[in-house]
């Protein structure tokens, strides 16, 4: 029987001097994605989530962030990329993002995704449009700062819907 | 091909129980999660689990967001355990469970665990979410997890717990 739920890469960052974590010629054999990331930058900042290298203004959020203090919610559109808002705590490994992307070989529709991030003070819940409706083949991940800490680690699954 | 998906254990409770263990959990996956229906035998119509990690009572925090559809709120917390939201309490609708996950990335890896819980309560009239960023200082593998009603005393009979790994190779 097929596997449902298949491991498609994992990478692991191993120097100090990597900005960007590339899932690349992503098949088309799946329905969904989903991209489990456990990772940090060496100098805190955001992470950008781009599909198919694309760097236009086609990207949009709306996110429920949580602090410990208060609940907020906020939109960002006409973006180039999404975002991974959390910064890791100083040089250390301490951001775990869930990503789901949807239907990613369908060329009728715009791309959705959902994605939560967490760290020990803050987690963030959105949900992301992509305006394109070009099949995702490959999905980048950039470090906005400088680079990962090494052992940041990513990996893409792909789910089947039969 | 290796299941990369695979069921470890199940916990289907045929009688009331304060808790849930999930022991001796092989260090073979990559991630864990932990899935489950529940309901409490507490007199509200929410309840709530608090999670530890191979028994310890230290090295607890996190960091929650929730929503009763009314009002958003988010707090921070260090305690002698975590939390888990997906519990419908004993004064919930009847019928009603409410339903949970946690996700445990690299459980295995030698450093401080960042987990993730989200569990909702929907009762249709009353109603209850949460996001909890749980995190666990011991650098340890996780090889037990503990669920433990919150409020209670106990969770219900035809509660049901399951214990998945999944493997990213």
């Amino acid at each position: 029987m097929p596997e449902t739920y298949e491991p498609i890469a994992t990478t692991q960052v191993s120097l100090s001097t990597i900005s960007q974590v590339t899932f690349g010629s992503i098949p088309q054999t799946y329905t969904d994605l989903r991209i489990i990331g456990v990772s940090g930058q060496q100098t805190a900042g955001s992470i950008s989530v781009r599909l198919n290298s694309n760097a236009t203004s086609l990207y949009s959020n709306t996110r429920l962030e949580g602090d410990g203090t208060s609940a907020t919610s906020a939109q960002s559109s006409g973006q180039g990329q999404w975002r991974i808002f959390l910064n890791s705590t100083g040089n250390t490994i301490s951001v775990f993002s869930d990503i789901n992307i949807f239907d990613y070989t369908n060329t009728s529709t715009f791309t959705t995704a959902f994605y939560n991030e967490y760290k020990n003070s803050k987690l963030v819940a959105s949900v992301c449009l992509f305006r394109n409706t070009s099949a995702i083949t490959n999905v980048t991940l950039d470090a906005e700062s400088d680079y990962f800490v090494p052992g940041s680690r990513f990996t893409l699954y792909g789910i089947k819907a039969a | 091909m290796a299941n990369t998906y695979e069921l470890i254990s199940s916990n289907v409770l045929s009688s009331s129980a304060a808790s849930v263990t999930f022991s001796s959990i092989p260090a073979t996956f990559t991630d864990l999660v932990v899935r489950w229906s529940a309901r409490s035998d507490a007199a509200d119509v929410n309840d709530y689990f608090a999670l530890t990690i191979n028994g310890a009572t230290t090295g607890y925090s996190l960091t929650n967001l929730t929503g009763d559809g009314s009002v958003p709120g988010s707090t921070t917390l260090s305690s002698t355990s975590l939390r888990a939201y997906g519990c419908a309490g004993g004064n919930a609708t009847a019928n009603t469970f409410g339903s949970g996950e946690l996700y445990i990335p690299y459980y295995s890896g030698s450093r401080a665990k960042i987990m993730s819980n989200f569990g909702a309560n929907e009762t249709d009239g009353a109603a209850f979410l949460g996001l909890v960023a749980n995190n666990h200082s011991s650098t340890a593998v996780t090889s037990s997890i503990t669920l433990t009603i919150l409020t209670g005393p106990n969770i219900v009979s035809g509660s049901s717990f399951y214990l998945y790994g999944i493997k990213n190779t």
